[in-house]
């Protein structure tokens, strides 16, 4: 053996508490995670579950079973059916606000620009930055009837502003763009990441062409950010679901007349303002379900979409 | 290098093409996006008089700080700042270790079906509050933690979110680099910290700005464990406000929405880039 | 044995349990040599590779290191030094940092490192250059980089993963020499997969010859371009590749594209009784004359190669190559001579080769 600097070889193990220990390792770095996942996310699906069977005023030692009553008692309630099609309402303007309008301001500043894009989207981030409590308390100003900017913009139309959170119809659309407004820029951001991404030479080919903006959208820019688009579709029904509760709960606790309440606003008066938890629970696995239903569209629709992969 | 900028050049041109129109679309929405932010500024400094005198015009001639003074006198702003501070620190750190130390396991440490795991913390981004709000409510009230900043804290000391962006980004870091560290006997830890965490530091900054920001904004969750008020966080405490729509609170509650908003936007401006480069990246891109 | 030779017994991997890319192999690789492991892309050899290193787990059969198995010892704990491909270099550190990383992790006494550190740099002329970092680097300064990390771990086995293929071609012929230059001052079992022939005919003392993740030839370079041991060796080795052609054998005759050859007494018992055979000769083992001298040709199109020239004619139908020194135009007409002492002859059913007359060479 000739050769300088050789070494012998050491074989075996060096000694480390880990080494022995593979599968605890792994184990321990996700063990944190998957705790969390289960006490917080998988457990209370499971209890709500149960407790959607049961009758039952939260403080109670004992709860009753009653099958399905709840699920019954619910249907036949006017004010969940009201809550449930306000909350179609508020999903239906939620859409508009945050995947419809970031999808075409996104498309606009990515691909239609030239120049101040960077500004413009950082500044348009912004009021996602506030706290839903926050764009609530600004908005009620903002519409306050009697002097608010947009009572002062009905005037100098010569128009008396309609009583915007008193008013059955308008409250809807008063609180979604409240929501909307705060909600936009964090999916213009997740809009803008797919839409950089599609080749700007394709565009351009397709311009030289001829091609109208709005068809080189539907043509090119759609199908190449369609996986995108439907994660925001999805992260907008969520919204629409429940970022509407801060502004219901801090402007108009589901009023007037039940006007503004949603399945969200309705779980939380049913457990915690009339202690109707067994219904409360029974309300929350419907709109589980319904939430359930959209990603199984969502599937549906993904398999037919194109992927960039 | 000359023949990209030529490229480059003729790009713009077919782009700009008509650009002005969209220019002023885009600046239009800009001042309506902007107007909320501003208006809630401007008014905090007005007087009640003043802000029923301005009409549309968030500036004014005479600025007061009295809806401070006022706010400050009749809340207890430090507390407030010191709660929310407190959940919001907890709630970082915790859900920034957390994130971190699972992404790295869902990336590295060769388990036998990674994509499994990743994919329920996946879907639990998307299950709605409403379904879990009621017996975490009750898992709480049960554990003693009812009326206890660690109660707002405890469920959201991890987050799929936080997991979903940094595996992300720890994805694209080339597998051999950690394969020669393996070969040198590095243990997963170390490899973690000397390597893999010095790589992915911009979506770190990024997440634990995205974690401190959300949880310092967050009403729902804290409005069912906090009853007592020296327990309330800032958001909580604009909720006093809201009672009467008489107008006597328009501008001190315009004061402390001011002061709740004023943290996550010193944030913003520090880590502005980085935070919407990570979120461009979360896109659905497999 | 020697204490550290390498030794897959029967090694198989398959990743789903039903389509194996290893394909029970066994395979010695003694110590202190350069051994390539050579191959087609998705022949198996990088998974041989990271098998010895740890980082591929091995379905079936035995790895042994030192006489040990091995199968399931962790890569940290083999002592082996892996160059990769892309070099795997970490970005967030300076070349000296690189280097001293594995060295610091190994508790190395901190005089030691610093000397091995100035050693190699030295070595590859890279002092000064420890306080760059990789993305200030040329490809082929990150390539040293990466042999000077792995070369302070003195490690026994040194293993390349194809190091030199992001480099171009002066550089590859100078990194060539200087990684044989490294295996004689070190002398470690220096392991390199590749899918260049030339740098495994350079770089290599054994090469081992892999396709479908089975091993082909195992021999020295010499012998693997001598003597293939199969049509695949013969084609995968050299280049332009040999030509092979369907012959028959006629008695005492054999019988090429038409043209009758006589068989040396020394083939015919090689050949047997085989009535059909593939027959083999190498673009450099055939000549051009204007005389008749065999099959007549005309000239399809010619590859210059500087110093000499790559002459692709049809014969029956198909691509012919020689090599020659001169000049031919498309579409002249030429005459082939082979030089039937050097040709290669193989089972038409099994296309291994029948034997060579002189024996077996020297392996």
């Amino acid at each position: 053996m000739k050769g300088k600097g050789r070494v012998k070889p050491v074989f075996g193990k060096t000694p480390g508490f880990w080494k022995k220990h593979r599968k605890l390792e792994k184990f321990v770095y996700l063990l944190p995670s998957i705790t969390i996942f289960c006490v917080f996310m998988v457990w209370p699906i499971v209890y709500n579950m149960y407790l959607s069977t049961m009758e039952w005023n939260m403080v109670s030692p004992t709860k009753k079973f009653v099958g399905f009553d709840n699920y019954k008692n619910v249907f036949s309630d006017p004010g969940f059916l009201k809550a449930l099609g306000n909350t179609g309402l508020y999903v239906l303007l939620m859409m508009v606000f945050c995947f419809v309008a970031p999808y075409f301001y996104s498309y606009v500043m990515g691909k239609l620009i030239t120049r101040g894009a960077k500004l413009y989207r950082a500044l348009m981030f912004f009021p996602s930055l506030l706290s839903l409590a926050v764009a609530a308390i600004v908005f009620m100003w903002l519409f306050n009837s009697v002097s608010g900017p947009v009572a002062e913009i009905y005037e100098l139309f010569g128009h008396e502003s309609p009583h915007w959170f008193t008013t059955s119809g308008y409250v809807i659309v008063a609180l979604s763009i409240a929501t909307g407004w705060r909600s936009f820029g964090y999916n213009l951001i997740v809009f803008l990441g797919a839409i950089v991404e599609v080749p700007i030479e394709l565009i351009e080919a397709a311009k030289l062409e001829k091609a109208s903006n709005w068809k080189i959208f539907w043509r090119i820019v759609f199908p190449l950010t369609s996986p995108t688009a439907l994660y925001v579709f999805i992260i907008t029904f969520v919204m629409g679901l429940q970022y509407v509760f801060t502004p219901i709960q801090m402007i108009t606790k589901g009023g007037p007349n039940m006007a503004s309440t949603n399945l969200v606003y309705l779980i939380y008066q049913y457990s915690f303002q009339f202690f109707q938890t067994g219904r409360a629970a029974a309300v929350a696995i419907i709109s589980l379900i319904i939430f359930l239903l959209v990603l199984l569209l969502q599937n549906r629709l993904n398999k037919r979409v194109h992927y960039e992969n | 290098m000359r023949i990209r900028k030529e490229k480059e050049k003729q790009s713009i041109q077919i782009r700009s093409k008509g650009e002005w129109k969209y220019q002023i679309i885009l600046i239009v929405s800009l001042i309506i996006m902007m107007y909320p932010i501003i208006y809630m500024i401007g008014t905090s400094f007005k007087t009640l008089s003043d802000i029923f005198a301005s009409g549309l015009n968030v500036f004014t001639a005479n600025p007061t700080t009295a809806n401070y003074t006022s706010v400050f006198a009749s809340n207890n702003v430090l507390r407030l700042l010191r709660n929310s501070l407190t959940i919001a620190l907890i709630v970082t750190v915790s859900k920034i270790i957390t994130s971190v130390l699972a992404s790295y396991c869902l990336c590295f440490m060769n388990l036998k079906h990674p994509e499994i795991i990743f994919g329920l913390f996946t879907v639990s981004m998307f299950i709605p509050f409403s379904v879990i709000m009621i017996p975490n409510y009750l898992t709480l009230s049960q554990m003693g933690l009812n009326n206890t900043l660690l109660g707002v804290a405890l469920p959201q000391l991890a987050d799929a979110m936080g997991i979903y962006r940094i595996r992300q980004s720890m994805r694209s870091i080339p597998k051999p680099l950690i394969e020669a560290a393996r070969l040198d006997n590095v243990g997963h830890f170390t490899i973690l910290r000397r390597i893999v965490l010095p790589l992915v530091k911009p979506a770190v900054i990024a997440m634990i700005i995205f974690f401190f920001i959300n949880s310092w904004n967050e009403f729902v969750w804290p409005m069912l464990i906090l009853k007592r008020e020296e327990l309330y966080t800032i958001t909580l405490a604009l909720q006093t406000f809201m009672d009467s729509e008489s107008g006597s609170a328009w501008g001190s509650s315009m004061a402390l929405a001011t002061i709740a908003t004023m943290v996550p936007m010193v944030l913003y401006i520090f880590a502005q880039r980085k935070i919407i480069g990570t979120f461009m990246q979360s896109g659905v891109k497999e | 044995m020697s204490t550290i030779d390498i030794e897959f017994k029967n090694v198989s991997k398959s990743y789903d349990g039903k389509n194996y890319i290893i394909k029970g192999i066994d395979l010695l690789i003694p110590s202190g040599q350069r051994t390539i492991l050579l191959g087609p892309s998705g022949c198996g050899k990088t998974t041989l590779l990271r098998m010895i290193s740890g980082l591929e787990t091995i379905t079936d059969g035995e790895l042994y290191m030192g006489g040990e198995v091995v199968n399931r010892l962790e890569p940290g704990d083999r002592n082996v030094a892996m160059v990769f491909q892309n070099y795997a270099l970490y970005p967030h550190m300076t070349v000296e940092k690189n280097i001293l990383f594995g060295m610091e992790i190994a508790k190395i006494a901190k005089e030691e490192r610093e000397r091995r550190l100035v050693q190699a740099l030295d070595m590859f002329g890279l002092t000064d250059y420890r306080g760059r970092y990789p993305k200030e680097l040329s490809g082929g300064q990150r390539q040293r980089v990466a042999l000077c990390r792995a070369l302070v771990k003195r490690a026994p086995y040194f293993l390349l993963d194809e190091p030199l293929s992001n480099l171009d071609a002066q550089l590859r012929t100078m990194a060539r020499a200087e990684l044989v230059r490294m295996h004689k001052v070190y002398l470690p079992t220096f392991i390199y997969v590749t899918h260049d022939q030339v740098e495994a005919m350079t770089i290599g003392e054994k090469i081992v010859v892999l396709n479908e993740g089975k091993i082909q030839q195992y021999d020295s370079p010499d012998v693997i371009y001598n003597q293939p041991k199969n049509v695949f060796v013969a084609k995968f080795i050299g280049a332009p590749s040999m030509n092979i052609e369907e012959a028959a054998v006629d008695g005492k005759n054999l019988i090429v594209s038409g043209t009758k050859v006589p068989i040396p007494a020394a083939w015919r018992e090689k050949i047997g009784n085989r009535t059909k055979v593939k027959f083999g000769i190498r673009p450099e083992h055939v000549e051009l004359m204007t005389e008749p001298a065999g099959p007549q040709v005309q000239v399809h199109y010619v590859e210059n190669q500087g110093d000499k020239k790559s002459i692709a004619f049809l014969l029956d139908g198909e691509i012919f190559m020689a090599t020659a020194g001169t000049h031919f135009e498309t579409q002249d007409t030429m005459y082939l001579k082979m030089d039937w002492d050097r040709m290669h002859l193989f089972d038409a059913d099994t296309t291994e080769n029948v034997g060579y007359p002189g024996g077996e060479e020297k392996k």
